[in-house]
């Protein structure tokens, strides 16, 4: 049985995935199926690059050595909410393998029958944060995934070979290939918090950036079509959980159970994101309904 | 038991297969990571080209540019008949398939270089399978029978119709193609002595190709006494099979069970593979050693 503050961590990741779901299912319902798919996929690519650009500049600015066993397991920008369950397989420097027998995404995207929706997330988002993570040497293989019918476990793969490197960034990227080396005390991981929301800011600002270069106008009507649905769904929601809980649904207990701050201009996770008007189309659309919502 | 036409395929392929792993080995043991670089460019050099020919023979085929016709329309090789696999899915898409049986793992498990084997899997199948689908077709391989721990390949192999550029499309999927209609095709099947000389020469040019270019000459030095060994665990194998079939150990069925052939007149398959001397440094090393091989005959 998991404890209040698992809990927590829980809707806050419910909420990703719901504003996920609404937003690319609004995009591919109004802007067409093929170009809605299209759409999702590079705003994935493009938020798992992101990811993974951030990551390689993190750990070289740190001296921390790029390779897998850092990507998986060291200043992580992401940590998993506790419903995750896996099997670890490999964990080397140069490979990493692992099984997800329960994933949360997948079940939320399953229960409302928008696998599909969440394959394009599992397909590109990560294989992209890996490709941009190698500067385009690695593999990374998804042959199994949760969001499949077919499948009941994800299966993931990551690959990175010394051989493949030159040897300036096999010296970047292994201790052994750089004699001297002292492996600094690294950074901590991002806080659950931080790291569900700056997901969730990230997903859904490409997803708004994608459409509205692919559709225009029509694009972004899509995304805030989205945001509203995202929105009524969460007031209900947090209302819900407040209840389960024995709380009010006030302030304090959406700062502790939404991916998002109600708060968007004090936020520092939408700092460097002032295309597209996001910020104040998820604050008008979503935010703001939510602080009405608070009792 | 198998026909002869059945063991000498087989015979094809394992020679194949280990023609890897005793040109991989040779880079390796000399040269470490530096070896293993080269092998691992060579074999995506080696992908590139099977994936560019059968994109070809498709175009040509009039047969849309996807992975069903990837996997569907004629193979450049014969079935092995000792290969079992489980498909899954099948479609332009997505083609998801799970290897229960694989000849070549179970040779290069058997010869300790399993290690090796991965190296061709985790190169040879991204590199070939993407670049039939002009850059656009993405490899899940993450488990393979020549990995630890592994019980079975799983091949997810997709092309995204969505992920390709506008032009592309057409040339990809039907429904992107309107007026298309889907050609009736019969390719010849697979010849299994061509099929596997094919692939053997290209397979040896690119490796030798890579290692010269990263090791120098002495990549050569160090590939030179594998061509030896390949020939005499070739000429082992064909004695074994003629021994079985009750046949003579001679250059037929050397020219039956390995593919690659003595005689350059017999065949033209070296025909833009000859740079490096290539052919040359095949006959100074394989065919001198083979053919000592069956002199002792």
């Amino acid at each position: 049985m998991y404890n209040y503050g698992d809990i927590k961590l829980q809707n806050k990741q419910d909420a990703f995935s719901a504003m996920y779901m609404y937003v690319s299912g609004s995009i591919l319902d109004l802007c067409g199926r093929r170009t809605g798919e299209g759409i999702c996929r590079e705003a994935m690519r493009r938020a798992g690059r992101e990811s993974g650009c951030a990551q390689r500049e993190k750990f070289l600015a740190a001296n921390i050595k790029t390779n897998l066993q850092t990507l998986f397991y060291c200043a992580r920008d992401y940590v998993p909410d506790p419903r995750f369950r896996g099997v670890e397989i490999f964990n080397e420097e140069e490979r990493q393998i692992y099984e997800v027998h329960t994933c949360p995404m997948a079940d939320f995207w399953n229960k409302y029958h928008c696998g599909k929706l969440g394959s394009f997330f599992c397909e590109e988002y990560h294989y992209a944060r890996l490709l941009a993570f190698t500067n385009n040497v690695g593999q990374f293989c998804s042959s199994n995934t949760l969001t499949c019918p077919r499948d009941n476990f994800c299966h993931l793969s990551a690959f990175y070979r010394e051989a493949n490197l030159t040897e300036e960034e096999a010296k970047k990227s292994f201790a052994h290939c750089d004699p001297g080396y002292q492996p600094p005390e690294p950074p901590a991981d991002v806080s659950f918090g931080d790291g569900i929301g700056h997901l969730t800011i990230s997903v859904y600002y490409y997803l708004l950036e994608v459409a509205e270069e692919t559709c225009g106008t029509e694009g972004i009507s899509a995304v805030a079509e989205g945001l509203k649905q995202w929105s009524a769904q969460a007031i209900s929601a947090l209302q819900l959980q407040a209840d389960h809980t024995l709380l009010p649904m006030d302030a304090e207990f959406v700062n502790k159970n939404f991916a998002l701050s109600t708060d968007s201009s004090s936020d520092s996770l939408w700092t460097g994101r002032t295309g597209h008007k996001a910020r104040e189309l998820m604050q008008s659309l979503v935010l703001d309904s939510i602080i009405q919502a608070e009792r | 038991m198998y026909t002869y036409e059945e063991q000498c395929i087989m015979d094809l392929s394992d020679n194949y297969t280990v023609l890897y792993s005793f040109l991989g080995r040779s880079l390796i043991d000399a040269f470490g990571v530096a070896g293993e670089k080269a092998l691992r460019e060579g074999t995506r050099r080696y992908g590139r080209d099977r994936g560019e020919n059968s994109r070809r023979n498709h175009e040509a085929l009039n047969v849309k540019i996807n992975m069903k016709s990837l996997f569907s329309v004629g193979g450049d090789l014969p079935p092995d008949p000792r290969f079992r696999r489980e498909l899954q899915e099948l479609n332009p898409e997505e083609r998801v398939s799970h290897t229960l049986v694989c000849p070549m793992a179970d040779i290069w498990k058997a010869y300790g270089e399993a290690h090796i084997g991965r190296i061709y899997c985790e190169e040879f199948h991204p590199a070939c399978y993407s670049h039939y689908a002009f850059g656009y077709g993405h490899v899940n391989l993450g488990m393979t029978l020549t990995q630890e721990k592994d019980e079975y390949c799983d091949f997810n192999v997709v092309l995204r119709a969505e992920n390709l550029p506008k032009d592309l499309r057409p040339k990809c999927f039907a429904e992107y193609d309107p007026g298309y209609i889907a050609p009736d095709v019969h390719p010849t099947p697979a010849s299994g002595k061509t099929g596997f000389e094919s692939i053997s020469v290209k397979l040896y040019y690119y490796i030798l190709e890579a290692a010269l270019e990263l090791l120098g000459e002495s990549g050569w030095d160090a590939m030179a006494g594998a061509m030896k060994e390949m020939a005499v665990d070739g000429a082992r194998r064909a004695r074994k099979t003629a021994a079985r079939y009750a046949r003579p150990f001679n250059e037929q069925i050397v020219f039956d069970t390995y593919p690659l052939t003595l005689d350059q007149d017999k065949t033209q398959l070296w025909t833009g593979y000859t740079a490096n001397k290539a052919v040359e440094r095949f006959e100074e090393t394989f065919v001198t050693a083979m053919r000592g091989e069956l002199e002792k005959a």
